[in-house]
Parts: structure tokens; C-alpha cells; sequence
């Protein structure tokens, strides 16, 4: 099912997608709109390609390794987002 | 007072003299790293990690999916070493490692050299370069995770995530291009040939555009004339000596894949993978001009 472009929801989305890429679980920090990679810690190269795909699959948008440069904080995701759904 | 003194001055710090070195990788980047690391007042990087010790946080910040964007975009370059590699990062980065000056060793330096060179007036950049054949045999491992992903693993492959995401700042052909309508159809081997070509072409067009600030040494007088190298390099990076005329160890021995080659050699491949190389390789010694 296709989620509606919200920056609450997005911010869920990303922060499922950690956590299922992290050995704990857990984050130290929730993930905000001022969230990027690094913060949370748990935000690192190997939870990257989780976030990348749980955006794709919550939002449905087939998403290009030329897309992931955008991906590396809550916002640029945001803005990316919103201009791919537009589209 | 020059641009370099000023903005330094501006933070406080000294000028710092930054150097690069630029390759397809599966060049012995590691160990060239923590040979220059060696040297005088130099803070040597692999890949942003302080002699290439990746178990301390990064000297520098890390770069990698730029790495892909910067190579269809000269703006997004420069937008990446305005951000990532300014005299002021590198001016801090210098001064936590308490050196004078800095030499980053990566392969991502290659797609950023045209802006780095324009960023940093004094910045020199040695390019490596390694025979096409020995490059796609190394670059790559066909089964399990690869520990080093310096190229394209075959589009069969599964890959860790780890993997996926060095594999998004890889450079790949431009949309709306050549390569890029034959690109699903290549396996492994000639992807890596376009790889080694492109990063090459990179180097070469560097030293087209500031011939007096970049030096293209072949990977196999690193590997078989060490001493022909370093003082080549020393005298290139106007490095101090470490006490040793020349660092212990040979770059071929310490290039070795942990697991071995899984890609045989070339006239294993296939005839169309062959032919490929052979002019990858062509294009290649007609393009460059090395100094050592």
C-alpha cells in the first residue's frame, strides 16, 4: 500500500528502515526532519541501502542508484520525493 | 597574499600544502597511503582515514556517492570538494593530525581531480595507473561478498549492503549514452573495462589541463621499480625524507586480493570481453604520457 508524502510519515518510514538494518534495533536518536546520515549514528553505509528501499516500497517510487545522492538526509529525501510524486 | 594564506589566515591556521593521488584503485592505494603517511610533516589518508586506519574515525570527510554525480557533473564536483575537500577542511583536517600538510590517497579523487586542482592552486596530483587485464582481474569477485568492491561484481551476483552502497557511488555510464544501452547486457569483465578506460581518461584529461601540477606514474614501476618510484614521487610531492631513501615493501606484494583472483586471465574471457580490453588498453597508452 502507498503512503502519502508527509514528512511525519517519512520520517517513520526512514527510521523502520535503520532499524531494520541495525543489530540492536534501537536508535540513540529518533529520526526528525533534521535527521541525515551519521545522526543517528545508526544512519551509516550499511543502513543506507534499508532506508533507500524502504522509501521505494512505502512510497512506491522505482528509484535509480542516480537517485541516491539525495538520500542522505531527511530533507533532501523530502524535497526529492515530493518532486518524483509530482511528476 | 595569496588566496591559500588568506583564507587560512582568516581561521587562524597555516597554509597547508595539500596534495592528491588518484587511481582506478586495486593499485596498492592502501599501502602507498601509509608509505607517504611515513614522510615529514605529511598526514597521508586512504580514502579520508588517516593512514588508512579504519578503525579511528575519518581525518577527512568521507566521499562516496559523489563520487557517481560528480562524474556526470562538474558542477556537483565542485559542489563536493566546496563542501567536503575546501582549504578549510583540509586546513582542519591537517591540524588534528598535527601535520603540514596533507596527500589523500582514493579513487574517487579521480572524478574530482579537474575540481580539486582548480580549488587548491598548489594541490598536485599523482595518478597511477595500472595495466587494463590485471585491474579487471582484481577488481571484482564473482562469488561471496567481496571485502573490497573496487569494481563491478557481476549483475548476478548478490550483494551486502555494504556492497549496494559503495556499488551507487561507483561511476556508470551517462544516461543517453553508448554504454549506457549496452550496460545490462555486460557482465562483470567488461564493465570493469569501461571502469578502468573512464577512470583513466580522468587522469589523462587532469594532466591535459594542469600538466605542471599532475605526474601519471604506471602502477607496474610502483610494483617492480620501487626505488624508481619513490624518488620520482618524493621529488614530484617535494616529500622530506623519512630516514629510509625508500619505504619498506613492494606495492606488488602487498596488492594481493585476501581471497584471489575469481576472474581468470584474458584470454580466458570471452572474445568480445577480449577485444574490449585490447582497445581499452589501446585507447589508453595512446592517451596517457607518464613520468615514471
Amino acid at each position: 500500500m502507498t503512503a502519502e508524502l508527509s514528512m511525519g510519515k517519512l520520517c517513520t518510514v526512514i527510521e523502520d528502515g535503520i532499524k531494520a538494518a541495525s543489530p540492536a534495533g534501537e536508535l540513540t536518536e529518533n529520526v526528525t526532519e533534521a535527521s541525515k546520515m551519521g545522526a543517528p549514528r545508526e544512519w551509516d553505509s550499511l543502513s543506507f541501502v534499508a532506508v533507500f528501499n524502504a522509501v521505494s516500497e512505502a512510497f512506491n517510487v522505482e528509484l535509480e542508484y542516480d537517485d541516491a545522492i539525495h538520500f542522505r538526509d531527511v530533507k533532501s529525501i523530502h524535497e526529492f520525493l515530493e518532486e518524483v510524486m509530482a511528476a | 597574499m595569496s588566496k591559500l594564506a588568506g583564507s587560512m589566515t582568516q581561521f587562524g591556521r597555516k597554509p597547508v600544502q595539500f596534495d592528491f593521488v588518484a587511481s582506478t584503485g586495486r593499485t596498492a592505494t592502501t599501502f602507498l597511503a601509509s608509505a607517504l603517511n611515513g614522510f615529514g610533516g605529511v598526514a597521508a589518508c586512504h580514502e579520508g582515514y588517516l593512514d588508512g586506519d579504519k578503525a579511528q574515525d575519518a581525518l577527512l570527510p568521507l566521499i562516496n556517492l559523489e563520487n557517481a554525480q560528480a562524474f556526470t557533473s562538474p558542477g556537483a564536483a565542485a559542489r563536493a570538494v566546496a563542501e567536503k575537500r575546501s582549504q578549510q577542511v583540509i586546513a582542519g583536517a591537517a591540524e588534528a593530525a598535527g601535520a603540514e600538510r596533507l596527500i589523500d590517497v582514493a579513487y574517487y579523487n579521480a572524478t574530482l581531480a579537474y575540481a580539486l586542482l582548480s580549488a587548491h592552486p598548489s594541490a598536485r596530483m599523482l595518478g597511477v595507473i595500472r595495466d587494463c587485464a590485471s585491474f579487471v582481474r582484481s577488481a571484482t569477485t564473482l562469488t561471496g561478498e567481496d571485502p573490497l568492491p573496487v569494481g563491478w561484481a557481476d549483475p548476478a551476483k548478490p550483494m551486502s549492503q555494504r556492497e549496494m552502497f559503495i556499488e551507487m557511488g561507483r561511476i556508470r555510464p551517462a544516461k543517453q549514452s553508448a554504454a549506457k544501452a549496452e550496460w545490462k547486457s555486460w557482465g562483470a569483465v567488461r564493465r570493469n573495462v569501461w571502469l578502468w578506460e573512464e577512470t583513466n581518461l580522468l587522469l589523462c584529461a587532469a594532466k591535459d589541463a594542469f600538466p605542471e601540477r599532475v605526474s601519471l606514474v604506471r602502477f607496474e614501476t610502483f610494483a617492480k621499480e620501487p626505488s624508481a618510484f619513490w624518488v620520482h614521487t618524493s621529488a614530484f610531492f617535494q616529500l622530506k625524507a623519512s630516514g629510509a631513501s625508500v619505504p619498506a615493501g613492494r606495492a606488488g606484494s602487498v596488492n594481493k586480493k585476501p581471497a584471489g583472483y575469481q576472474i581468470g586471465p584474458q584470454e580466458t574471457w570471452a572474445p568480445g570481453e577480449q577485444a574490449a580490453a585490447q582497445k581499452s588498453q589501446h585507447v589508453i597508452n595512446e592517451r596517457a604520457t607518464y613520468d615514471c
